[in-house]
């Protein structure tokens, strides 16, 4: 498989005052293309700080991140969010949606910037919200908040979707139907996923399930038969 | 979509950024309706000046003859002469008591093309064989008065009835004062007439001759230069005084008021803008604040930090083109009928508003100029986070003991919600810095203008009541020897006490410094015309010495006991020198004071008197009135209440105009308390929604808010107070000059006033507060994720 993300001895500290807080500690990693993959790990253990380094959001203090080639670890601000704008679609825990735009103005606030967008309106089309187009955030619920938040992921058309626990606010119901859209993009429009999530139940649909703990990746699990998301429980 | 987001986003707080709008808005429109103004009035001044001429050199004599002007004339550097006459009459009004004064002027009524052109607004040619007059159109307005109608005056003790063939105006009487001494021309006392110099010839008698000259330089010569070969050559016809244009009266006035209302509209706007600019800043880094998960969010999906700075700078860049734009057009709009206040004033031809966008233009940049830069630090901060560092929540300010807490007597008696507050104001210095300076400058703006309004009264009133207590003054029209004119007033009916005065125009040097002055010889022992020291004691007048009011020993460099060179057209003899011996304030006028005796001794001239001062019972005031009235030699008789009660009245009609500054100040300082509390409201609603819960009522609740409010504005108002009489000390030097002086005292009144405007625009701002604490949905508020 064609890897399209590699790093090598990721390190990430943080300095607070005094003391300093090692988030990541000589992480290596590799994504495949059009893997779905779980990162799993308790609080604290630095998934997060992966996630956003792996989206260009934050920088390794030492390690090389590459991106099919690209140093990620040496680019300026500017580089990086040009690889965001082009190649990241990020779902957070809480949505993050802008209160007041509506269902489509999120999504459209996204597809502006893309180098070649989906249409806002089909997108929404797919994850279910044609209706809701048109309702601001605080009119919907979470389930489809999150859903919104997907569609404003894969709206720009990234490469790939890093999403930090997608399901971590939702009942359920609503966490199965959100990944069920993540497993659609991924399978059907061959978008590779990375999911964090301490919520081990998800590792089940992954192809690849990544331990952590205490910043180091602990170890790494291949899942020969991935569950789809309707069979997966917690 | 970020456009939306913007308007939106300003629509959720549009009582914020309206309060912001408005104090823009205001700024704006002061800015563009005063400059407007000025332009107008410097191009109608211009324009007018230019079209009907204006002299370069102004002198005044005894008497001189059209001979000797054509020799004068022929003098190198002098392109033209004329000579006027000019004469101050009296109006006879049947039924009206205060004295009412024509200057005749006369005209050129054959030459092609006079140095000044008189324009003829409306009305007849003047007849150089019949008595017909041009009047000021001010004059006939106040006294109702049309063209054709006839005005007994008395020339030369005799009544004239002169015809009124037009309403005419030249450029060297747009404002009409009668002597530099008075502080605002009334039309209803004095206006000028034009008549032909034949006409004047025959109603004055021949003895009369021209007493006024008018001259143009030619190219390349200074009036210095001119001056210094005049001078000499003026002396013999008895010069009273030589000057250059800038210091002609209504010239001098008329520039001086264009300059400071010039100086006001430049800097009185930057002020609000700069006011306006801080409410922006603190908007807006509140709204990056609260929107730290949001940018992070944008950084994600790809925004660059340039393109969310840009958004950011959206907001108070549409708040500064919109207030820009509403202020320049409501100035532009109100540039008319301030215009035509000043046109009431200065009745200059041509002088109207009018339509230019120029101004419009420069105010809209000067306002987002404004806007972007409280943007830019507003938003500059949040443009530096890394976007995970943007998506994580910024750390809780931290709750640390602060210095106040040392002061434990102070500390102790505050109740909890007054110690939330006093560490609030540690805790969000930059806001409370603002608000420290707003409301700063929002007291200083209500008290500048409560001592404006109060020092006009102080300035009048003092001279009026405590420098001069007599009832009449009664200028004679030429010297009289003093002690005979004495015992002959002493002689009336019902008179107490009479002192003369000797008012001699002189030329005062000291070094290579020198000045124009009238020196005043007051009489020994005298006590209805008191020299007040700095500190409001008399001063009493030595033998051989001189007095200089402050103004007067500024412009000559002279302090006490320094030597001065004394020269008067009315001196016999040499120049003299005298020593300094005191110097005293005085507001009004740049005058010298002498002992009356010595005075006469230094002029050589004997013992004279220019004018007396009487005290006389009250029932006989109106019959010395009248019998001066119809006196051969008609001397002018003032009648010091009357002064007084005109000036009231004048401030009472137009007193308000001054209010309108502290007004903008009010409602700028209401906008600075109400913006704030807004961001301090939405900054800690769940803190606030807490207390509530806790059991506290809104207006306990309220406490945590305003308590700091009211501690800022304290200290605010104490350092108001040294920063106003700073204001007042700046605003003193721009706008003094020769004819008044702003005194720089602390004046309890403006301060008061001043503390009543903050207290209410506070109260205001926080009753509104209330109101929003009283909606807060508890359930709500606490529900919210921070």
């Amino acid at each position: 498989m064609e890897v399209i993300l590699e790093g090598r001895k990721l390190s990430k500290w943080y300095q607070l005052g005094e003391v300093r807080v090692q988030a990541l500690r000589g992480v290596d990693i590799q994504i495949c293309r059009g893997e779905f993959v779980v990162v799993l790990g308790p609080s604290g253990s630095g998934k997060s700080t992966l996630l956003n380094i792996m989206g260009g959001m934050d920088k390794v203090s030492a390690g090389e991140l590459f991106y099919r080639q690209r140093p990620l670890h040496a680019m300026d601000e500017k580089s990086l969010t040009r690889y965001r704008r082009e190649t990241v679609g990020f779902i957070f825990q809480f949505y993050n949606l802008m209160p007041n735009l509506t269902a489509w103005e999120n999504v459209q606030l996204a597809t502006e910037i893309a180098a070649r967008p989906l249409s806002a309106r089909e997108v929404l089309i797919e994850v279910g919200l044609g209706e809701r187009q048109e309702h601001f955030p605080a009119q919907l619920s979470g389930g489809e908040q999150q859903r919104v938040a997907v569609a404003r992921a894969v709206a720009k058309n990234p490469e790939f979707l890093l999403c930090d626990e997608p399901t971590g606010a939702l009942d359920f119901e609503t966490g199965i139907q959100v990944l069920k859209l993540l497993r659609k993009f991924n399978r059907e429009q061959e978008r590779t996923v990375v999911l964090i999530t301490h919520n081990a139940g998800i590792a089940d649909m992954a192809d690849r399930v990544l331990y952590m703990r205490d910043g180091r990746l602990d170890r790494i699990r291949r899942n020969e038969n991935p569950l789809p998301p309707e069979e997966v429980s917690w | 979509m970020l456009w939306r987001k913007m308007v939106r986003d300003i629509l959720e707080n549009k009582a914020a950024y309206l309060a912001c709008l408005v104090v823009i808005t205001i700024g704006l429109m002061v800015y563009t309706s005063l400059n407007l103004t000025t332009a107008n009035l410097w191009q109608a001044k211009e324009s007018f000046y230019a079209e009907y001429g204006f002299p370069d050199g102004f002198a005044t004599v005894r008497g001189i003859t059209e001979a000797e002007i054509r020799r004068l004339a022929a003098l190198p550097g002098i392109a033209r002469m004329e000579g006027r006459m000019v004469q101050d009459v009296r109006v006879i009004f049947p039924g009206r008591e205060e004295n009412t004064f024509l200057r005749l002027v006369t005209v050129e009524t054959g030459q092609e093309k006079p140095i000044v052109t008189v324009k003829l607004l409306d009305g007849l040619p003047l007849d150089p064989h019949l008595p017909g007059i041009w009047v000021d159109p001010q004059f006939l307005a106040a006294h109702d008065l049309e063209i054709g109608e006839e005005l007994p005056v008395i020339i030369g003790g005799r009544k004239v009835v002169l015809n009124v063939r037009g309403q005419a105006q030249s450029p060297e009487f747009i404002y009409q004062m009668r002597t530099a001494q008075d502080l605002f021309p009334d039309p209803k006392s004095f206006g000028i007439a034009y008549l032909p110099l034949p006409v004047m010839r025959n109603l004055a008698g021949e003895e009369a001759q021209v007493n006024r000259l008018v001259f143009q330089l030619k190219p390349g010569y200074s009036y210095q230069n001119v001056e210094s070969w005049l001078r000499p050559r003026l002396e013999r016809f008895g010069l009273l005084a030589l000057y250059p244009a800038k210091d002609q009266v209504s010239n001098f006035i008329l520039t001086q008021e264009l300059s400071s209302v010039e100086v006001t509209a430049n800097t009185m706007p930057l002020l609000f803008l700069a006011v306006g600019a801080a409410i922006l800043y603190i908007l807006l880094k509140r709204i990056i604040e609260q929107q730290r998960g949001q940018i992070g969010t944008l950084r994600s999906f790809g925004y660059s930090s340039r393109e969310i700075q840009a958004h950011y700078l959206s907001y108070p860049v549409i708040i500064g083109l919109a207030g820009g734009l509403l202020g320049s057009l409501s100035g532009l709009w109100l540039s008319f009928p301030l215009t035509g206040m000043y046109q009431e004033f200065f009745h200059l031809p041509g002088l109207q508003g009018r339509i230019t966008f120029d101004y419009v233009l420069l105010g809209l940049l000067l306002s987002t100029g404004f806007a972007l830069l409280a943007g830019y630090f507003g938003s500059r901060q949040a443009m530096l986070l890394l976007p995970a560092e943007a998506m994580r929540p910024s750390a809780p300010p931290s709750g640390r003991r602060i210095y106040l807490e040392r002061w434990r007597w102070f500390w102790q008696n505050l109740t909890v919600q007054g110690k939330m507050s006093t560490r609030n104001l540690f805790r969000y210095k930059q806001r409370s810095f603002f608000t420290f300076v707003g409301i700063t400058f929002c007291f200083s703006m209500i008290a500048v203008t409560g001592y404006f309004n109060n020092i006009i009264s102080v300035m009048i009133v003092d001279q009026m009541t405590k420098v001069q207590t007599h009832d009449l003054k009664i200028t004679f029209n030429s010297p009289l020897p003093a002690t005979k004119a004495r015992r002959e007033l002493l002689d009336l009916p019902g008179i107490k006490r009479v002192e003369m005065l000797l008012e001699a125009p002189a030329t005062l040097k000291h070094g290579w410094r020198e000045r124009e002055t009238v020196v005043i010889g007051l009489g020994r022992g005298g006590e209805l015309f008191n020299l007040l020291g700095k500190d409001g004691r008399r001063v009493l007048l030595p033998e051989g010495g001189i007095v200089l009011s402050s103004q007067l020993a500024e412009a000559l460099g002279a302090r006490e006991g320094a030597i001065i060179t004394f020269d008067s057209g009315l001196a016999r003899g040499d120049p003299v020198t005298l020593p300094v011996h005191d110097i005293i304030p005085q507001y009004m006028g740049i005058n010298a004071y002498m002992d009356r005796e010595a005075l006469s001794r230094v002029l050589g001239q004997g013992e004279l008197a220019t004018s007396a001062l009487l005290v006389a019972e009250e029932k006989a005031l109106p019959l010395i009135t009248d019998k001066y009235r119809e006196a051969a030699q008609s001397p002018l008789v003032e009648n010091r209440h009357q002064l007084l009660a005109n000036f009231t009245e004048m401030m009472e009609t137009y007193g308000f105009t001054i209010w309108i500054m502290a007004v903008f100040a009010f409602i700028t300082g209401f906008a600075v308390i109400y913006s704030f509390s807004i961001v301090a409201l939405a900054e800690r609603k769940r803190e606030l929604a807490s207390l509530r819960v806790l059991g506290m009522t809104p207006a306990e609740v309220l406490q945590v808010l305003t308590f700091e409010q009211w501690l800022l504005s304290l200290a605010a108002m104490l350092v108001g107070i040294p920063f106003t009489l700073q204001l007042i000390r700046s605003l003193a030097r721009v706008m003094g000059s020769d004819l008044f002086t702003l005194p720089v005292i602390f004046e309890p009144n403006s301060f008061l006033i001043a503390f009543a405007g903050t207290v209410c625009f506070m109260l205001l701002a926080q009753g509104t507060l209330l109101r929003q604490i009283r909606g807060f949905s508890l359930v709500e508020v606490l529900k919210e994720r921070d």
